[in-house]
């Protein structure tokens, strides 16, 4: 007998015990959906991950000031400070390294007219605003030369915009006091939140003009910044540039013995430790949801073992008109496969139609950020049905073959 | 010409727990192609037994059955399968239809296991016209009638074309003059298509059917001899539709 027959006969089969079929495939269907579910989590959050990596800067690594240790009687007084910035940049002295750009993140009081609020301010250098992604909505970004002459220049972001001026457009010429200072408005900001914040409620102004006109008083020798922004080569590059950057800064603090006064913040193994942890979730989850599958088999198993029984006598008629071992043992195989396939496909309709349930809750890992979506990929539709499918082969293989054993005669017979 | 069935000494033992069952004792038997059989006996005897091993149902422990010269004691399963399938027609008592199943694909289940039979269709319709079936082609089992179900029967076991029309008790479940117009599709099979037709029954009047009639008692043959044959009117115009 062909296959095609075969699935037909299946189809039929399955037609005929509705309600049956349905309570034997929902071990499955609940085992497949889980997993399209937690392959469209972990997709999502890879891709999410991918992104955030992205905005800080695609080999980028950050500087603090302060040290990392919890041993209080071994740490030093902070040291970073704007030559350290130079340091780096100087040519040949980091190789790997191609920018690098001072930053001080701080709180001021932004107003215009009679509006006013408090908001996060980021002083930095122009380096920075290629370093790190940042998107205008309106306007340019501020220049070297800007930088160089201490500009009193801003750009601001959206929801800053939109309260003090009523729309993005509006805010461009226009003019903001920070702390009390008069600041032109040159551009907008519409970079979507992340890891850092929310970029739509942030200032960015040149990091000399916030250095004098604004912060004068937070820094002293030793400290005249916030973060260290470095732009290594290529992602390849981020460890070897780690490295030489301690080394330098250590030569120049006179470090010997004695453990870092700064800190390194590589995100690239943040990311990655992030991405183990959820791996590891995921993997738990994986495995919950292939103890469902097993169960599903389990239940398929019982169900093709009843079948099998109900129908002794027709696998005795079959065989008696010439059907052969091969014959009953694929009739009943193809059976319990397409039983594990038809639940698998349910089961990826489910899944398909919890992603929105995943996404939000990859929304809350994401901090609300709504471009995070769960993901269904072909492959993953793939991998799921095709675990379905292999479970009807292996839970439908006993009671196939136990039908295709029996004998003719002794089947005919029986009632 | 050699015999189609040519049965020497064949016996049957079976291990029923600790005690040995003698179902056939040396029987011995030759049919030609074109004989109309009954095995008789009651139940007990061994017919049982010696029908499924002359349907290849089953192989004896001993002794040798050539069938079609073919050595059916040689064989292992999946070839009896074939052999069944290719030279055996059987009709049972209970018809053993597949229920939620047309009467046409129950007549092309054969052919299913035979290789792929481009002419499928086309079979099973004639093998369904042949037994007076052709207008009940698309009903199932359950809204045929029993005498409408053992033609569909009649009509699966004859598809392949075999050598051998095996019934076993093919009236039982039927009522009188429907059960003398199966008799009397099997008379007519045999007579106009030479198919050797072997009825089992402990019923003397369908014997009476046949041309030979073999006892069988305690596994063995106890007579063997031809009969008067009760011809079914073929006038009958319900039986003969072709």
């Amino acid at each position: 007998m062909n296959i095609i027959e075969s699935f037909r006969l299946a189809l039929s089969a399955l037609r005929a015990n509705k309600l049956r079929s349905i309570l034997t495939m929902l071990g499955i269907i609940i085992g497949v959906g889980s997993i399209v579910a937690l392959l469209a989590f972990g997709t999502g959050y890879g891709q999410f991950l991918d992104n955030e990596l992205r905005k800080m800067g695609s080999g980028a690594f950050y500087i603090f000031p302060g040290a990392n240790s919890r041993k209080v009687d071994q740490q030093l007084s902070p040291q970073l400070t704007f030559e350290d910035v130079q340091a780096i940049r100087t040519p040949g002295a980091v190789p790997v390294v191609v920018a690098a750009a001072a930053v001080i993140n701080e709180q001021a009081q932004l107003s215009s007219g009679s509006v006013r609020g408090n908001y996060g301010i980021t002083a930095a250098e122009p380096d920075y605003l290629t370093i790190t992604t940042n998107e205008l909505g309106a306007g340019r970004f501020y220049t070297k030369e800007e930088e160089q002459s201490r500009a009193r220049v801003a750009i601001v972001g959206k929801k800053i915009a939109e309260r003090l001026y009523g729309s993005i457009g509006a805010a461009i010429g226009q003019r903001v006091l920070i702390n009390g200072v008069s600041f032109d408005v040159i551009g907008v900001l519409t970079t979507k939140p992340g890891f850092g914040g929310d970029p739509q409620k942030t200032v960015l102004i040149p990091y000399q003009s916030g250095k004098s006109w604004l912060f004068r008083n937070q820094f002293d020798r030793r400290v005249d910044l916030s973060q260290i922004v470095i732009q290594a080569r290529s992602r390849q590059d981020v460890d070897t540039a780690v490295r030489q950057v301690t080394q330098l800064l250590r030569e120049r603090h006179r470090l010997t013995y004695q453990p870092n006064d700064f800190t390194v913040l590589n995100l690239e193994q943040l990311m990655a430790q992030i991405g183990a942890i959820v791996a590891g979730f995921n993997a738990f989850l994986g495995v919950v949801a292939g103890i469902s599958l097993l169960v599903g088999g389990i239940g398929i198993m019982n169900i093709m073992l009843v079948s099998v029984t109900e129908r002794t006598r027709e696998i005795g008629l079959r065989k008696a008109v010439g059907a052969k071992r091969w014959d009953i043992l694929q009739q009943f195989l193809i059976e319990a496969i397409v039983l594990c396939l038809v639940g698998g496909l349910i089961g990826v309709g489910l899944g398909y139609a919890l992603t929105p349930l995943s996404s939000i809750m990859l929304q809350s890992m994401a901090q609300g950020d709504t471009s995070a979506r769960a993901v269904v990929t072909p492959g993953a539709v793939a991998l799921a049905t095709g675990m379905a499918g292999l479970v009807g082969l292996v839970f439908g293989f006993f009671p196939a073959l136990q039908a295709s054993r029996m004998n003719p005669i002794d089947a005919l017979r029986s009632e | 010409m050699t015999p189609l069935i040519e049965v020497r000494d064949i016996w049957k033992v079976y291990q029923m727990g600790d005690v040995e069952v003698q179902a056939l004792r040396g029987v011995s038997l030759t049919l030609e192609q074109g004989e109309m059989v009954a095995i008789m006996g009651p139940s007990g005897s061994g017919k049982s037994t010696l029908m499924n091993i002359l349907g290849c149902l089953d192989q004896p422990s001993a002794g040798s059955y050539l069938l079609d010269g073919i050595d059916v004691g040689q064989l292992n399963d999946d070839e009896l399968a074939g052999i069944r399938n290719q030279k055996v027609g059987f009709v049972f008592q209970q018809y053993m239809l597949l229920q939620r199943t047309s009467a046409l694909r129950n007549v092309e289940l054969p052919m299913l296991y035979g290789g792929g039979a481009s002419d499928r269709r086309a079979r099973a319709e004639a093998a369904l016209a042949a037994v007076g079936m052709a207008d009940r082609m698309h009903h199932k089992p359950n809204e045929l009638s029993g005498g409408q179900q053992q033609r569909v029967a009649i009509a699966r076991a004859l598809v392949n074309n075999p050598r051998i029309l095996m019934a076993d008790e093919p009236t039982g479940a039927l009522d009188t003059r429907t059960g003398a117009e199966i008799m009397g599709i099997f008379q007519r099979l045999n007579r106009e298509q030479s198919i050797t037709v072997i009825l089992v029954t402990h019923d003397p009047e369908v014997a009476q059917h046949a041309r030979r009639i073999i006892s069988v008692r305690d596994g063995l043959v106890e007579s063997d001899h031809a009969a008067q044959q009760v011809l079914v009117g073929t006038h009958q115009p319900d039986t003969v539709t072709t």
